[in-house]
């Protein structure tokens, strides 16, 4: 009960922090960064959810770009519906995961993350290449949320990552939450407990997606406009991908972490390099998975441990 | 009939390149029972060589191939001790990350170096000419490189004493083992020959196609779609699914509106695809 109470404090700490940020650094540039580290934070908690079942999914770039693009049609043909367009664009990218789900239900490990990549690319190319609805490479406008005030905009972003943060506890400590760590280790296992790893599988599947759509959705309100090639980047993908193992996968807060810190050298870098700023993500792989399996909140408890002791 | 027959020929010329790439791949899954999502970067590495070796040292890019063949095969000795040597018995999770890894570093390290221009080579093509129907030689040659050395690969791989080992050790590491198969020592040589053979085929790519930190994806993931056409791990259909790959793609550009766009999203579709309706491949092994 305490550790749990002490949890909570520490977040609302941390969230504190985040939202006195723009006020002290009243700085466009610091609160787009910050905004933009929401968003990828949202993005990783909600790829871990699929991840912790030991499907590494390639493709999270796909359910992004669909939320996205529903949210843009939305507001395009039929009205600014926000709410309207953010519940849909959950619901079509859930259908999209479902549908995958059972295509690559046979498939173990490897193949499902080749699956999900071409996925993502087969999305691509469509966009790109379809101009009558979808505007082909040249994308489409879409309209401001909050009268494109920034300031607004990053404390709906700090909401959205609060409450896809609870989502991840809950799911963490449901039976889907147990249930994928059983599967994760061995799916006979799993079978022989009365788990079906199937139906976890792509619950968890849906559930990420859900929520990938949704923040998909709420970016292009954000950017304004709709580019496929950055929406259906590999580098979303990517960079969600290293930013949860590097935090630590199997637990809520390394996600959290993860991201945070990796947005924050990404960006570091972005500024210093011209090209080829992506290879933070690439180093981070290889070494969290050579050195550091559990990722960097692993440090964290051992340090906690050793203390005790 | 002539733009008939020219679709036909580009398309095999193409699958040539496409088959070369693969193969190297095919030999990792097959032996190792790892996918190599660095392996298309191992091909980009060779296809700047072959340039910088032209444009540098002017030297023959046909020579050039040498060199792809050796540095290759240090880096992929190098890149299985560091990293792959480390990762055999983990769960399948940390073979996707640690070679997928690879692959980003090695695309952004081009990237940083070399910016995301694309190069090619510029030389003299003679063009072959049979009625209205025309080849370059560059293409011929690459494209006879690519199927011969599949074909000797395959040879190698049923009839000498080391294919037979590796088959050993393909179908039962712990009985290879038992018998006194050095397997460690097999893995690292196969990984290294795959790894030459991407850098072979980097090579090719840069004389008939271009060179740019991205070519890697692009071919890695055609080269998947061949695999999974194919039927993992087996180098006799990827012959076939090569030339089915080639020639689609090659349709598709010339008879579909705006076909080069499409084409180029295709592989990614046939992956989807054969991974509905028959994940076993063609042929071949049936997926785990």
């Amino acid at each position: 009960m305490n550790k749990k109470l002490l949890l909570i404090i520490l977040w609302i700490i941390i969230f504190s922090a985040f939202s006195i940020l723009p006020i002290v650094y009243n700085n466009p540039y610091i609160i787009h960064l910050l905004t933009g580290i929401m968003i990828y934070i949202s993005l990783t908690l909600s790829f871990a959810i699929l991840a912790r079942t030991g499907q590494v999914s390639i493709g999270q770039a796909a359910f992004f770009g669909i939320g996205s693009y529903i949210a843009a049609i939305i507001c395009k043909y039929i009205g600014f519906y926000p709410f309207i367009e953010f519940v849909l664009a959950g619901i079509v990218s859930g259908l999209f995961a479902l549908i995958l789900g059972f295509i690559t239900l046979r498939l173990k490990g490897i193949y499902f993350s080749i699956a999900t990549l071409s996925f993502a690319q087969t999305l691509l190319v469509f966009a790109n290449m379809e101009r009558k609805i979808l505007g082909g490479a040249t994308g489409v406008a879409v309209k401001p949320l909050f009268n494109n005030n920034i300031s607004i905009n990053y404390y709906f972003s700090i909401l959205l990552t609060i409450i896809i943060l609870i989502i991840n506890y809950f799911i963490f400590k449901s039976k889907i939450g147990y249930a994928s760590i059983v599967i994760r280790n061995d799916e006979r296992v799993a079978n022989s407990v009365g788990i079906n790893p199937v139906k976890y599988k792509i619950l968890a599947f849906i559930i990420s997606a859900f929520l990938t759509g949704i923040i998909g959705a709420y970016y292009i309100h954000y950017v304004t406009f709709i580019v496929p090639d950055e929406i259906f980047s590999t580098n979303i993908s990517v960079s969600v991908l290293a930013m949860a193992i590097f935090g630590g996968l199997f637990t809520v807060e390394g996600p959290f972490f993860g991201a945070l810190i990796l947005k924050i050298i990404e960006e570091y870098l972005r500024l210093k390099i011209k090209y080829g700023h992506l290879i933070i993500y690439g180093l981070i792989l290889i070494l969290s998975v050579l050195f550091l399996p559990e990722g960097i909140i692993s440090v964290f408890k051992k340090m906690k441990i050793k203390k005790r002791s | 009939m002539n733009n008939f027959i020219q679709t036909i020929i580009n398309g095999l010329l193409t699958s040539g390149v496409y088959l070369i790439v693969t193969i190297g791949l095919t030999l990792v899954l097959g032996i190792m029972r790892i996918v190599n999502f660095a392996h298309g970067e191992f091909v980009m590495i060779g296809a700047y060589i072959t340039y910088w070796c032209f444009t540098l040292l002017k030297m023959n890019p046909y020579l050039s191939l040498i060199f792809n063949i050796i540095i290759l095969f240090i880096i992929g000795i190098i890149i299985y001790k560091i990293g792959i040597s480390k990762i055999l018995d983990a769960p399948s999770l940390d073979q996707v990350l640690l070679t997928f890894g690879f692959s980003i570093l090695f695309q952004n390290l081009a990237l940083i170096f070399w910016t995301a221009n694309a190069y090619g080579i510029s030389m003299k093509t003679e063009i072959i000419k049979i009625g209205n129907i025309q080849v370059g030689r560059d293409r011929v040659i690459v494209f006879t490189i690519g199927f011969l050395i599949t074909i000797i690969l395959s040879l190698i791989l049923s009839k000498t004493k080391f294919g037979k080992t590796l088959n050993a050790i393909s179908q039962n590491r712990n009985a290879a083992y038992l018998v006194g198969i050095n397997v460690p020592y097999y893995y690292m040589l196969s990984f290294g020959i795959a790894s030459a053979l991407a850098g072979l085929a980097g090579g090719l790519v840069g004389i008939v196609m271009y060179t740019s930190p991205y070519i890697g994806v692009k071919l890695g993931l055609r080269a998947f779609a061949i695999l999974v056409l194919a039927g993992l791990g087996n180098i006799n259909m990827a012959i076939i699914a090569s030339i089915i790959l080639g020639l689609l793609e090659s349709f598709i550009s010339v008879y579909v509106p705006q076909g080069p766009g499409w084409a180029e999203g295709l592989s990614f579709f046939l992956i989807l695809i054969i991974l509905t309706i028959k994940p076993s491949g063609i042929k071949g092994l049936r997926s785990e």
